[in-house]
């Protein structure tokens, strides 16, 4: 089917991230991406008002909760309001590229996958540094193991899920161990998923923003206790 | 009496006067209260009759009476904070809760009240 014909969404949660959602939400609306809805962490800057500058959906967070509870409220909100085909997770802070997101889709549109992953070590291409490298791949293990599943990247924001993803993926941890959730979901529920490559633009903002190396230990222990207690 | 017992029995009746504080403005269940309650006189009575603990530590089979009462103490002190790692994780997980839906709701009647524009 066409990509036309499909109501496509983004969902975008951002925490403090009034520096640069403009350009990111810019560069989506360029490339002719229109419905974009923005989860607004209870961010303590502008970014809400950045958001609504740029005449994009945000939905305010009263307190800040992680980015797991806010990709479930945007990816919820638009299930309930607006009956998505498919609905795209995007990162606010500009590492991931508009460009990815038509080869991200096409899985989706050729019925041939629920959830596309995107991975930025299908295809090296992302300057990635080393010391990053080095947990990222940790943490694939780690959560491959977790999940039995066999991924190559499993903590990129960038995804793609069709309306059966949407519906059966339940994120329960609301911090940065979603993304964990979101694999052992694929497995839970028996979605066809595909992984596609995609870029990561590594900035220094991204990087100074991005995950501290103690917060991925921390994240596989709550992982671990969380299995343990359920 | 030791020092060590005049020390434990002032710290109990201060943590006792607490227990019953909590209680009298309801921050705590009557059945809470009376758990502390009786956590705290136990500690009392083992405090100024020591050697119960050296019977039951040979019930038990545990070499001294004071050893006991630091085992039942630590059995005890885990199971507290067992019970406050669930209980705040139960409430961290209702907070999201209330912070996603109540981020909805308000979004939709924002949007409800812009439409007339």
């Amino acid at each position: 089917m066409k990509k036309r014909n499909k109501k496509i969404y983004i969902v975008i949660p951002a925490f403090n991230e009034g520096a640069v959602i403009k350009k990111t939400l810019q560069s989506l609306q360029n490339s002719n991406y229109k419905n974009i809805v923005v989860v607004d962490d209870g961010s303590v800057d502008n970014t809400a008002r950045e958001v609504e500058a740029v005449g994009v959906e945000v939905i305010t967070h009263l307190i800040n909760r992680g980015q797991g509870a806010a990709l479930r409220t945007g990816m919820e909100y638009i299930l309930e309001n607006y009956s998505p085909d498919i609905v795209i997770t995007f990162d606010s802070d500009g590492q991931h590229r508009p460009q990815d997101i038509q080869k991200l889709i096409q899985p989706l549109l050729n019925n041939e996958a629920d959830i596309v992953l995107g991975s930025r070590f299908l295809k090296n291409n992302s300057n990635i540094p080393f010391f990053r490298r080095f947990i990222l791949k940790a943490g694939v293990l780690f959560t491959n193991f977790i999940a039995r599943i066999k991924l190559t990247d499993t903590h990129n924001g960038l995804r793609a899920l069709n309306s059966k993803a949407l519906q059966k993926i339940k994120i329960t941890h609301r911090g940065m161990e979603h993304a964990s959730d979101i694999i052992n979901e694929i497995t839970k529920n028996n979605l066809r998923y595909r992984e596609v490559p995609v870029k990561i633009v590594y900035t220094n903002y991204s990087l100074a923003k991005g995950q501290a190396t103690g917060n991925f230990i921390k994240m596989g222990l709550k992982i671990i206790l969380h299995k343990l207690l359920n | 009496m030791t020092i060590i017992s005049i020390f434990v029995f002032i710290f109990v009746l201060f943590a006792l006067s607490r227990v019953i504080l909590r209680a009298k403005d309801h921050s705590i269940s009557f059945r809470e209260s009376l758990f502390w309650i009786v956590v705290w006189l136990t500690i009392v009575f083992l405090t100024l009759f020591p050697q119960i603990t050296d019977k039951l530590s040979a019930i038990m089979g545990i070499g001294r009476g004071i050893d006991t009462a630091f085992f039942l103490a630590i059995i005890l002190l885990f199971y507290i904070v067992f019970r406050l790692y669930v209980k705040i994780d139960e409430l961290d997980k209702r907070l999201t809760e209330l912070t996603i839906n109540s981020s909805k709701e308000i979004h939709k009647l924002k949007r409800h009240f812009k439409k007339p524009e």
